[in-house]
C-alpha cells in the first residue's frame, strides 16, 4: 500500500514538474501568436508610408504586446513579421530562449 | 495437553499479527489517500487555470482586434468570459488596449492559495487615417 501510494505520489508530482513549465510556454507560444497578428496588422495598415513606416509600426504594437519584433519585410501589398518573446521560467530559457511567431497581413 | 496448548498460542500469535498488519493498513489507507486526492484535485485546478489563461488571452485580443476596427464589442461578450473576469478597456490616440483579470481560489479551503490570472493585448487603430 505505502509503495503503492509513494508511486501515485511521485508520479503526480514528476508529472507537475514537467508540465507546469511546457504549459507555460504553449501559452506564451499563443500569446507571441496573437502580438505577431496585432503586430502584422498594425503593419499593413501603415504599408501606404513605405516598408520603413510599416515596419516600424509593427515593432511598436509588437512591444506594447510584450514581444519584440525580430523580423520584418513587405512588398506592395502585403507585411510579413516574425516576433518573439523570452522565456520566462529560467530553467527553461537555458533550453528554449525564446518563443517565436510569424504572421502576415495585406490587402 | 501441553502440544494443543501450544498449538492455540500459535495460532493466537498468528492472529494477533494479521490484525497489527491489517490496523497498519488503515492507517496508511487513512494518511496518504487524502494527500493522494488533494494532489489530483490541485492538478486538475492548475490544468483549469492554464485553460483559463488562454481562453482569456484569445479573448482580449479578439476584443482589441474588433475595437481597433471602430465596431463595438458583441453584448455577450462577458458572457463569455469566466464567472470571475472582468475586463477593462483602454482607447488611445492610436491604439486600443484591452485588459482582462480573474481571480481564483485553489478549490481546497485548507490551502487557500490565491491566483490572479491576467491578459491583455494591444491592437492599432484602424478606424484612423494613419497609424500609430
Amino acid at each position: 500500500m505505502t509503495i503503492l501510494v509513494t508511486c501515485v505520489v511521485l508520479a503526480l508530482l514528476s508529472m507537475a514538474v514537467v508540465v507546469a513549465p511546457l504549459s507555460q510556454i504553449f501559452i506564451q507560444q499563443r500569446i507571441t501568436e496573437s502580438a505577431a497578428d496585432l503586430a502584422a496588422v498594425a503593419g499593413a495598415q501603415n504599408l501606404i508610408d513605405g516598408t520603413q513606416a510599416a515596419c516600424a509600426h509593427a515593432g511598436r504594437v509588437a512591444r506594447l504586446n510584450a514581444t519584440e519584433l525580430v523580423h520584418c519585410t513587405s512588398d506592395q501589398s502585403s507585411v510579413y513579421v516574425v516576433v518573439a518573446q523570452e522565456v520566462r521560467s529560467a530553467r527553461l530559457h537555458q533550453i528554449i530562449p525564446a518563443v517565436t511567431a510569424t504572421a502576415k497581413a495585406g490587402y | 495437553m501441553y502440544k494443543r496448548l501450544l498449538e492455540w498460542l500459535r495460532v493466537l500469535k498468528l492472529s494477533t499479527t494479521l490484525c497489527k498488519q491489517f490496523g497498519y493498513a488503515t492507517v496508511e489507507f487513512a494518511l496518504t489517500i487524502p494527500l493522494v486526492i488533494m494532489m489530483a484535485v490541485m492538478s486538475v485546478w492548475m490544468l483549469g487555470l492554464t485553460v483559463t489563461d488562454l481562453r482569456l488571452h484569445s479573448a482580449a485580443a479578439s476584443a482589441a482586434r474588433i475595437l481597433a476596427r471602430g465596431q463595438a464589442l458583441p453584448s455577450n461578450f462577458s458572457q463569455i468570459l469566466p464567472e470571475q473576469a472582468q475586463y477593462e478597456v483602454i482607447q488611445e490616440e492610436s491604439i486600443v488596449r484591452v485588459s482582462i483579470h480573474m481571480n481564483s481560489k485553489s478549490p481546497i479551503p485548507l490551502i487557500p492559495i490565491p491566483v490572479t490570472v491576467n491578459a491583455s493585448a494591444v491592437a492599432s487603430r484602424e478606424d484612423l487615417p494613419s497609424g500609430p
